[in-house]
């Protein structure tokens, strides 16, 4: 699993740091099962500070993305596969759509619709 | 470049592959076999319970049925025999050396030397005298005996055998392109290795063999090879690459391999195949001076150190590991440049 974050970048480290597992999650290069590294481990890699790995790790929690458990670090959930299905569909979709001259606009309304 | 070449080697490797299989498998299992026909004759006079297993001062501590005396020196060194045989036969096509050759064919000699050494002969004392007759001397000698037959039967395996070095069609790791790395962009990534579900067979086959063939107190140091062998071999390995280098290790932290990048020259993926390439499982060394932690067949991540060896590691997803450790490199080489 790659991390890969961008101090010049505006958005919050957290952020990129919890975007980064999910494009893994994405990609089907993290599986349900994987292991993020320990939030030590973590953050003297990246040379950040704790809370912000930590922060993130709650974010991916809230996603129900990982499950955090004390002594055994963050594990990949069953959500991540579905989620990595999910994006396939995505990518079919949005395959589709451009075959049909359809712009992303137009799409991106049809899929607000039918979550309405 | 010489396009005839290949064809007119071919010819010279065939009694080095003949040498090979005669003395690695076909000969040790043909005197097992021998010697297992022979108790089989005897076995009307043999007793219920043979001694298998002896302490150093000559006391049999180790019983089994006679058909176990018969049926497990012949299959363990038929089957042994080939898979270590197989494996040195791999050799041949890639650019081992002599010795690692002869290693991988001296497991069959090795196996028929001890049963022929000591296991079948005490087990015909047995059938002249119920209490078999084994002095000390020989339950001493018989191991350092076989094994300097198994060296003297692998040192018939001529020099000839390996295929002269220097062509360079040896398989070398595929580039992957190196992830571009801004000064202010830092990266970590961190993988696991692979397992194969078949390697689940040597602690289970191991403990069974522990507990069902020779009970004695050595069944305690059986068992503790095989929790050894499951944590070394089956417990996952971590690979990390962060920006201080590339570490390795088991989930215990120890042993531990560590790789800056001013010591590595380049990172590649490789496809391992554990036997043929580093002859089996665990901490390896192979040819062309390769070591390396090997779990799984398959992709693996191959570091190529400034020390002219590689460091191999079946880990999954070896590609993004690769673009990242070049990537460390090209950012370290732009900054010092």
């Amino acid at each position: 699993m790659l991390i890969l974050i961008d101090t010049s970048d505006e958005t919050p480290i957290f952020e990129q740091i919890a975007a980064s597992v999910r494009s893994g999650i994405i990609d089907g290069s993290v599986r349900s099962g994987d292991r993020l590294p320990t939030a030590k481990e973590l953050c003297s890699s990246l040379d950040v500070n704790r809370n912000t790995v930590l922060h993130a790790y709650q974010l991916l929690r809230d996603e129900g993305l990982i499950e955090l458990r004390r002594g055994r670090g963050a594990t990949i959930t069953s959500r991540a596969d579905k989620l990595t299905q999910l994006s396939r569909h995505v990518g079919d979709l949005v395959r589709q759509a451009r075959d049909l001259g359809i712009a992303s606009d137009t799409l991106f309304r049809l899929v607000k619709e039918a979550y309405a | 470049m010489i396009a005839s070449e290949p064809p007119a080697q071919r010819p010279g490797h065939a009694p080095g592959r003949r040498s090979v299989m005669l003395i690695g498998v076909v000969v040790p299992s043909a005197l097992v076999a021998a010697a297992s026909l022979v108790t089989l004759g005897l076995l009307p006079r043999l007793p219920a319970r043979v001694a298998v297993h002896w302490s150093l001062s000559g006391h049999a501590d180790g019983f089994a049925g006679p058909w176990v005396t018969i049926l497990v020196p012949p299959v363990v060194t038929g089957l042994m025999g080939t898979l270590m045989t197989t494996a040195a036969l791999q050799l041949l096509h890639g650019d081992g050396t002599i010795g690692q050759l002869r290693f991988r064919a001296a497991w069959g000699p090795w196996l028929a030397a001890t049963s022929l050494t000591l296991v079948y002969p005490a087990a015909w004392t047995q059938a002249v005298h119920p209490a078999g007759i084994v002095p000390p001397w020989w339950i001493a000698g018989a191991s350092p005996l076989a094994a300097l037959l198994a060296l003297g039967s692998v040192l018939l395996i001529p020099r000839s055998a390996i295929p002269p070095p220097g062509r360079d069609d040896a398989e070398s790791g595929a580039d992957a392109p190196a992830l571009r790395l801004t000064p202010t962009q830092r990266g970590v990534w961190s993988g696991t290795t692979r397992h194969t579900a078949l390697l689940w067979l040597v602690p289970v086959g191991t403990a069974v063999w522990a507990g069902l063939a020779v009970r004695s107190e050595d069944t305690a140091v059986h068992l503790a090879v095989a929790a050894a062998l499951v944590v070394t071999i089956l417990a996952p390995w971590h690979v990390t690459v962060d920006r201080s280098g590339v570490v390795v290790r088991p989930f215990f932290a120890y042993p531990r391999y560590r790789y800056r990048f001013d010591a590595i020259r380049r990172a590649t993926t490789l496809t391992v195949r554990p036997l043929a390439d580093f002859g089996g499982w665990g901490i390896r060394l192979g040819p062309r001076r390769r070591h390396g932690v090997i779990t799984a067949g398959g992709p693996a991540l191959a570091i190529e150190l400034r020390s002219g060896r590689t460091f191999v590691v079946t880990v999954n997803d070896p590609d993004t590991a690769v673009r990242l450790i070049n990537g460390y490199k090209l950012h370290k080489e732009t900054q010092r440049a």
